[in-house]
């Protein structure tokens, strides 16, 4: 009995883990973090779930430094923003969409309470930049170059900062306090700031590109388009954008006046929710209808709940006037004349339709375009724009421009992304003497309704910020929108689906009946470990947020 | 679901089991050992875990276990506890675990006995609704209408599932409690209440099994999830024979949601469909009256 | 110390020595004294034991052989039926090495029923990989406990021990009960090679594929083998020890005995009365109680017989179609050994028939005159 070799009983001696079952099954589970819609529609590319999940967990810090990778200004954009995000969210598909700007906004504001600085002190690289103009693609610009340590010095024509942030959006919407606390953060201290100074005119071109490394055009499309039929400037016709400084009494307004607001965009309707705090009584005058309306669908509603009156399908002809004073428009009705896949814009006067509308005062908001004459030289242009590469380069070495100077769609979060794509091309350029080649748009796979796992999200309404109501609305220029508070913060970032983006939720772990999912321990990142897996794609089924996706064994 | 720490817990169960891709059993049980902890001994009966339980010399199993023949699980828990007693050990835990044919079946003689003595140990029951070890064969815990290898078409199974809680709970033992791997706190909080009472303790977990049930690997939890929300498999605890507490009340889910899932259920006419709702209904109905809380 | 004890009593007496840990048990005629029995000891606090009162037979070995897995010194008792519901259970108790020690009190198995002593249950159980000691008296009985738990613990194979039922079991007699003190001497705390414990936790009794299982079984065989050398020097040490032996296969008068007589358990006692009858008349018979049938002692049998021209085998188990069960374990160990016996087969005593000291004499005497010898045993029912 002593030396046999055999055992006595059968007693295991060792566990199963020299056999691989990752040899059975035909499929894979692949760990592979995705687009979230938000995301893509998001201009500056903003990781938005990424930033919502920290205030779902409660970290406010967190979540502001995400957002700053691709915003600068999160208590701007969380009050003026149109948030293409929202749009597409998939919860929409479930309940109600997230309220992403309410939230971007949360965030902002909160760190602004905590007195947090969105720059750190920075060593200087000794390389300096300059900035013309200080509209959003101009401070978007400014501030991701200093980030990367450049000394920046800043040109802007106007005598205050901000661009259109500043003249161009009312205080209702965007208070001017807040407007000036942003700039400080990141102009505060250690910028070079020469407000009132034009480039061009007042310091030439040569001399900034003796003075600097490189040079970012943010000068932004700054001329009023006129009426066709008006083109002198005769007295009782305004611009729509100058007209908005009655805001703030630096223009004279009567109560009681009736404004005629030529335009559809946001400007004609910022002009006329400024004269009806100003006690007057606007009527805006748009040629399409409201589908086609430019203004941005919060602004047309807005202006609706605020008894705006706006009419549609109508076109100025003439400018009716006695002994000098405005008496009214003479207008024509339009048509919508869409035919067939051509032109959904298409519209046509309907014969015989004229008609008379008094006012005493016109505005036109027709929009606005860059003046062309005081621009670097050999910089590319077209008649009305700067051409930019896709890197924005726009010609000479180290000049590269952004915003509404490049023909792009005209927004802030458009104008703030230009800026820093612009910057981070100016580094490259700098840094290594490169032209940077653009972020692959290789698809990343964008998550749908379809992905999303809804036995792990109960249906919960969206949380509303608070709305002045119309009649107190209108009685002054205090925010017409609230912020949501901490409480209805973190209920509506628990709402969000994550699309795509991991959270470690622990359920592919959790149901993994292989033992085949691990964290890695650096990046808490999921893998999957293939020595084990037998392909089953429970956690592709769990995973709540598309995250995992099943594959054929290769 | 709180697992920040959950990840790295120490396994045992090792990788490179044998269990079929998908089995619903084996995602509960790895939890419900990570819960026990180390001092735990296992009896194991013949059954999906019985045939997974190793092939010598190796074992996925990293707690002492020891397979006893097909009826014997609730025995040898039995026996198990009475030699730690002897050896003054009342710490280490004790968990016997069958299947429904373990169960309901061929170990329900021994399973009654030892609950009437009141035996101090946990009994774990996986029902996957058939003898699915030996190839889908009819058990008494077989579905009304289910397709088996022993109830095909034509003379699919015609009686009603058995209740085997029902029957626990007219033994007046301390503590029973369904539970499912599709309910993760709820299991856990399952586990941690049962070490903690003396006397015998009865955990009936369903466990949905790709092969047996005919459905894609991949939907495991979701049926687990689904026959809660049916209502055909509520989660609750019983406590020493009387007091009911019902843990959970989803939001609830049409029957047919359920049957249409699962390929062992094809020739299930919509009528009787439509008659086992309503006795998912009536039971549900009669089962929430009795509930104390 | 002298008592008188039935034999039932003798078997409770000698578990309670034994410090046994853990007893599980179901009653069944004739059986039932040995739990009720152990069931009082154990309320008395006589013996420290878990007694679990099971409720069938299967459960009682699957509870024994689970307690003896987790490393604990275990009992359990039955006869007959319980025997056989335990079937299965034997196979896995032998198969898992463990050193279970039970008392079988024969019974014959039905249908139909038949309350009353045979041989049938233990022998039929012959192929189940556990020891068998069959007992001749109650003396032997509270004895081989003690021998058995040594025995069983050095080879790890479970032992049965067997005594008649009824015969053995509910009668009297004088038994010298050992001191607690010399058995706790002779026989140690039960100390495992391999248990039940989560500081060194292995599964038990998994899968064994085809070479592993011919491994195993092999294994067993040579233990079990092994049994006869270690049960001669626990007997040995025994009797050292209590002044009692017994041996493997027990001798009368066999020195010239022509004609011998084998059997199992108590009808050798009477059986002994007569040779004595016979050798007073001039007739040279002797008798060779088999006390170890499993393992099946060839050698020492072969030993025993080699001057014997005939024997005769008391057969109180028969396999239907086959014969008489001991004399075909007899004959296989005789067989191809030249110079050996020519071996007959009485098939008698069957679900109780008495075997009265005529019957015996009626056998030893047809079995000088034989003129046929049947190879599948002759059937006596009466004693005339």
């Amino acid at each position: 009995m002593a030396d046999r070799k055999r055992p006595t009983v059968c007693m295991s001696t060792d566990g199963t883990q020299g056999t691989k079952t990752g040899r059975w099954g035909v499929m894979r589970p692949l760990f592979q973090e995705k687009m979230a819609p938000c995301r893509a529609g998001c201009p500056g590319a903003i990781h938005i779930p990424d930033f919502i999940q920290h205030v779902h967990e409660g970290d406010i810090e967190g979540a502001w430094r995400v957002i700053l990778e691709n915003n600068p200004f999160p208590r701007i954009t969380g009050r003026v923003c149109f948030h293409p995000c929202e749009t597409p969210c998939n919860r929409k598909d479930y309940d109600e969409d997230i309220a992403i700007q309410s939230l971007e906004r949360f965030v902002g504001d909160w760190a602004f309470e905590q007195g947090l600085s969105p720059l750190e002190k920075n060593g200087s690289n000794g390389k300096r930049v300059a900035v013309v103009g200080t509209g959003p693609a101009g401070i978007g610009c400014a501030f991701y170059l200093l980030r990367s340590g450049y000394r920046v010095s800043v040109y802007e024509a106007m005598p205050e900062l901000g661009g259109l942030l500043r003249y161009g959006i009312p205080e209702y919407r965007l208070p001017k306090r807040i407007l000036s606390q942003e700039l400080e953060t990141v102009f505060g201290s250690g910028v070079e700031v020469k407000k009132g100074l034009k480039v061009g005119p007042d310091i030439s071109w040569d001399e900034l590109q003796k003075e600097y490394q490189g040079i970012f055009l943010g000068i932004g499309a700054q001329k009023p388009i006129k009426l066709e039929f008006d083109e002198d400037a005769h007295p009782g016709v305004m611009d729509g954008v100058p007209f908005l400084q009655i805001c703030e009494k630096k223009i004279p307004f009567e109560s009681g006046q009736t404004v005629l607001i030529i335009g559809g965009g946001n400007t004609a309707l910022d002009v006329a929710r400024t004269v009806l705090r100003r006690k007057g009584a606007p009527v805006v005058l748009y040629r399409r209808t409201r589908e086609e309306m430019p203004a941005f669908e919060d602004e047309i509603r807005e202006a609706e709940a605020e008894g705006i009156e706006i009419r549609y399908l109508v076109s100025p002809r003439a400018i009716i006037r006695e002994a000098g004073k405005v008496k009214g428009l003479e207008c024509i009705k339009n048509r919508m004349t869409r035919s067939g896949a051509d032109d959904r814009r298409a519209f046509a006067p309907l014969e015989d339709s004229a008609f008379f509308l008094a006012g005493d005062l016109v505005v036109a908001a027709l929009g606005q375009f860059t003046d062309m004459t005081d621009l670097p030289p050999e910089v590319r242009v077209t008649d009305q724009t700067v051409v930019v590469a896709d890197d924005h380069g726009c010609g000479p070495q180290g000049i590269y421009a952004g915003g509404d100077v490049t023909d792009m769609p005209r927004s802030v979060i458009h104008a703030l992304a230009s800026g820093k794509q612009a910057a981070l091309a100016l580094d490259t350029y700098l840094r290594r003497g490169e032209k940077r080649r653009a972020d692959s748009k290789n698809a990343i796979p964008e998550v749908t309704i379809q992905e999303i796992n809804l036995a792990y999200f109960e249906s919960n309404p969206r949380q509303q910020p608070p709305i002045q109501s119309a009649d107190m609305r209108t009685s002054g220029f205090e925010e017409v929108t609230g912020s949501l508070s901490a409480d209805a913060a973190a209920s509506e970032a628990a709402r969000c689906f994550g699309c795509g983006n991991c959270n470690t939720c622990g359920n592919c772990y959790f149901f993994c009946p292989d033992f085949a999912v691990h964290r890695d321990p650096k990046t808490r990142k999921v893998i999957i470990d293939n020595d084990y897996c037998k392909g089953c794609c429970i956690c592709v089924e769990e995973c709540p947020r598309g995250v995992l996706s099943a594959e054929v064994k290769k | 679901m709180k697992l920040e720490n959950h990840w790295e817990s120490p396994e045992y169960i090792h990788q490179g089991h044998g269990f079929c891709p998908g089995c619903g059993f084996i995602v509960a049980f790895r939890h419900i050992l990570k819960e026990m902890g180390a001092d735990t001994i296992l009896a194991v009966t013949a059954g999906c875990l019985g045939t997974n339980s190793g092939m010598f010399p190796t074992s996925p199993i990293n707690v002492p276990a020891y397979n006893t023949p097909f009826a014997s699980a609730a025995a040898a828990g039995t026996g198990i506890r009475a030699a730690l007693t002897a050896q003054g050990n009342d710490h280490t835990q004790v968990m016997a675990i069958g299947g429904d044919g373990g169960t309901f079946d061929i170990g329900l003689q021994a399973l009654s006995a030892a609950a009437e003595r009141n035996e101090d140990f946990i009994y774990l029951c996986y029902d996957n609704e058939a003898y699915m070890n030996t190839g889908v064969q009819r058990s008494s815990a077989t579905p009304l209408g289910a397709l088996t290898t022993t109830t095909p078409k034509g003379d699919t199974k015609d009686r009603p599932k058995k209740n085997m809680a029902a029957i626990m709970e007219a033994h007046a033992i301390p503590y029973i409690a369904t539970a499912s791997a599709a309910y993760p706190d709820d299991l856990l909080a399952k586990i941690r209440t049962a070490k903690n009472i003396r006397g015998m303790r009865f955990l009936y977990i369903l466990s949905p099994c790709p092969p047996g049930w005919g459905f894609s690997a991949e939907l495991s939890i979701k049926l687990a999830r689904m026959a809660v929300q049916t209502k055909l498999f509520p989660l609750y605890e019983i406590f020493d024979g009387e007091r009911i507490v019902l843990n959970l009340e989803p939001p609830p889910i049409p029957l047919k949601d359920y049957i249409h899932t699962q390929e062992r259920f094809q020739y299930f006419s919509e009528e009787e469909i439509q008659k086992m709702q309503a006795e998912v209904d009536r039971n549900w109905k009669k089962f929430k009256a009795r509930v104390t809380s | 110390m002298k008592e008188l004890l039935t034999g039932n009593q003798a078997f409770s007496q000698g578990v309670k020595l034994a410090r046994v840990q853990v007893i599980s048990a179901f009653p069944i005629t004739p059986q039932t004294s040995v739990v009720e029995e152990l069931a009082k000891i154990c309320a008395d606090d006589r013996l420290a034991a878990q007694f679990i009162r099971v409720e069938s037979e299967h459960s009682s070995m699957a509870c024994t052989a689970a307690a003896s897995m987790t490393g604990v010194r275990t009992f359990t008792a039955t006869s007959s039926h319980g025997l056989a519901y335990m079937h299965e259970m034997l196979h896995w108790a032998s198969g898992s090495r463990l050193p279970i020690v039970m008392v079988n009190v024969n019974r014959a198995i039905g249908a139909p029923w038949s309350i009353w002593f045979d041989q049938s249950d233990s022998l039929s159980q012959r192929d189940t990989g556990w020891l068998q000691i069959y007992c001749a008296t109650n003396q032997e009985c509270i004895d081989t406990v003690i021998q058995a738990y040594r025995l069983a613990e050095t080879i790890l194979l479970p032992v049965m021990i067997i005594s008649d039922g009824f015969i053995l079991s509910h009668t009297v007699e004088p038994v010298e009960v050992p001191a607690q003190e010399d058995v706790d001497a002779f026989l140690p705390t039960y100390v495992p090679k391999f248990k039940l414990d989560p500081k060194d936790p292995h599964a038990f009794n998994i899968l064994a594929g085809p070479e592993d299982f011919m491994g195993l079984r092999r294994t067993s065989q040579e233990d079990m083998e092994n049994a006869i050398t270690v049960l001669d020097e626990v007997d040995t040490a025994f009797q050292k020890t209590f002044g009692r032996g017994y041996g493997l296969v027990e001798t009368y008068c066999l020195e010239d005995a022509e004609t011998v007589m084998m059997g199992l358990g108590a009808t050798c006692e009477t059986a002994k009365d007569v040779v004595d009858d016979l050798r007073a008349k001039g007739i040279n018979v002797g008798l060779a109680r088999i006390r170890l049938f499993r393992p099946f002692p060839a050698a020492e049998i072969k030993d025993v017989l080699k001057d014997a021209k005939k024997v005769a085998v008391v057969d109180r188990a028969v396999s239907i179609g086959a014969g008489g069960i001991l004399s075909q374990e007899i004959k296989q160990a005789l067989f191809n050994v030249p110079g050996m016996p020519e071996v007959f087969s009485f098939i008698t005593g069957l679900g109780g028939m008495d075997v009265t000291p005529e019957l015996l004499s009626r056998i030893f005497m047809q079995t000088i005159e034989a003129s046929e010898n049947p190879a599948k045993g002759f059937w006596v029912e009466t004693a005339s």
